[in-house]
């Protein structure tokens, strides 16, 4: 591995994640950040999840990952080509894990929990990763005690991201899945991403 | 001027990352970064989902709740309190819209306020400024309704803490919005 994550996160810290003077507006990667407070980002999920009952819960469920997978693809996209990227991780890669190395190295400055490990099968395009401390944790388990099922939507929809980005050609030709999950009681949360399987060959 | 850019800048000095966690910290309280196509595409699926009335109500008050903490915890801590609590609460309100601009939230002016009424006024919010640009990239229908349902939020807990109020003493309603066609996004104050 050749990438630096220190230094990239040194880096990251350097390029002012604060809003413009006059604006407000916070300007990077070719995407509008904003920095919102952990509980605000969990607790409006929840209470959008609470708001619609058992039947509607795959849907509810459905939206916040669509979601995520979108901004994985145009938060990262977008990092991929900046001049930030071409100056501090582009030299660093020659191959595909190498390239992921660096979208992890960026992850792991936004605040969302710490990717820890990773299995990238280049030959598959299936990935396998770990988070700890994943932002979702403490507000669900605050409100309910333990989980019942996966929480961490927004991961689930990067982790469909990432390998849209890497392998596919466009938004949702790959699928997430949290396996594991901090908030049901297991150690760390683990997601897996895998090509989408159309049925009956369509989307 | 002085005290609110001691404050602002005090505010920008405070944004750690925490790296054993990767977690994010502002004025000692965690938070994170996320992008305008998230944020966005929460908005819409929500009110997909379960319309615009209930979005706009789960978006406004959690928003409201934690943005209020979120501000509370520096704005009372012991070398930010006694400067800021010198102020009148208009230019309460005027520090705390620079730390608004610090966070990425956009850029909100004061038409008018007092303690039962204001207006307030933004050619820059983010969720506007955001939606504008997924529109036109995603080819969404022009909206009907206002957008900036966190900024209703964000404005409601401001009010709170100028005014030594609870949470919820304020109702903000968002009467423009650039994402209806209107030249900027405004607001309404008014007591509950
Ligand atoms: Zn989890």
């Amino acid at each position: 591995m050749t990438i630096n994550s220190d230094e990239i996160r040194e880096a990251f810290l350097t390029l002012g994640l604060v809003g413009d003077e006059e604006t407000g507006i916070l300007r990077r990667f070719g995407v509008i950040l904003a920095c919102n407070s952990v509980d605000f980002l969990i607790e409006r999920e929840i209470e959008f999840i609470n708001s619609l009952g058992s039947k509607a819960l795959k849907l509810g469920e459905k939206v916040l990952i669509d979601a995520a997978q979108w901004c994985a693809n145009a938060t990262f996209g977008g990092i991929m080509d900046s001049e930030e990227w071409a100056q501090l991780i582009e030299p660093n890669i020659s191959t595909i894990s190498d390239r992921f190395d660096g979208l992890v190295a960026i992850t792991n400055c936004l605040g969302w929990g710490k990717i820890t490990s990773y299995e990238l099968d280049e030959e598959k395009e299936e990935l396998k990763f770990v988070v700890d401390y994943s932002y979702y944790i403490e507000p669900w388990v605050d409100r309910f005690g333990k989980t019942d099922r996966p929480i961490c939507y927004m991961w689930t929809g990067v982790a469909g991201g990432y390998l849209d980005l890497l392998f596919g050609s466009k938004p949702h030709d790959f699928v997430g899945d949290e396996t594991e999950c901090a908030a049901m009681g297991a150690s760390s949360c683990v997601f897996s991403a895998k090509k989408l399987k159309k049925k009956y060959g369509i989307t | 001027m002085g005290i609110t850019e001691d404050i602002k800048g005090d505010y920008k000095e405070s944004i750690k990352i925490l790296a054993d966690k990767s977690r994010l910290e502002v004025g000692g309280v965690e938070a994170s970064l996320h992008c305008d196509k998230f944020n966005t595409r929460i908005i819409k699926g929500l009110e997909d989902v379960i319309g615009f009335e209930d979005a706009q109500k789960i978006l406004s008050e959690t928003a409201e709740k934690s943005t209020y903490n979120l501000l509370n915890a520096y704005l009372s801590s012991a070398q930010i309190a006694d400067s800021f609590n010198s102020l009148s609460p208009e230019d309460k309100l005027n520090v705390i819209f620079e730390l608004f601009k610090v966070l990425g939230y956009g850029a909100l002016k004061i038409s008018s306020i007092n303690e039962n009424s204001g207006k307030f006024v933004s050619k820059s919010t983010y969720l506007s400024e955001g939606w504008l640009e997924n529109e036109r990239k995603w080819k969404w229908a022009k909206r009907e309704n206002p957008v900036c349902h966190d900024v209703i939020g964000y404005l409601q807990s401001a009010l709170s803490l100028v005014y030594e109020k609870e949470p919820g003493a304020f109702k903000v309603t968002e009467t423009s919005c650039r994402t209806k066609g209107d030249e900027q996004c405004e607001f309404n104050m008014e007591v509950k």
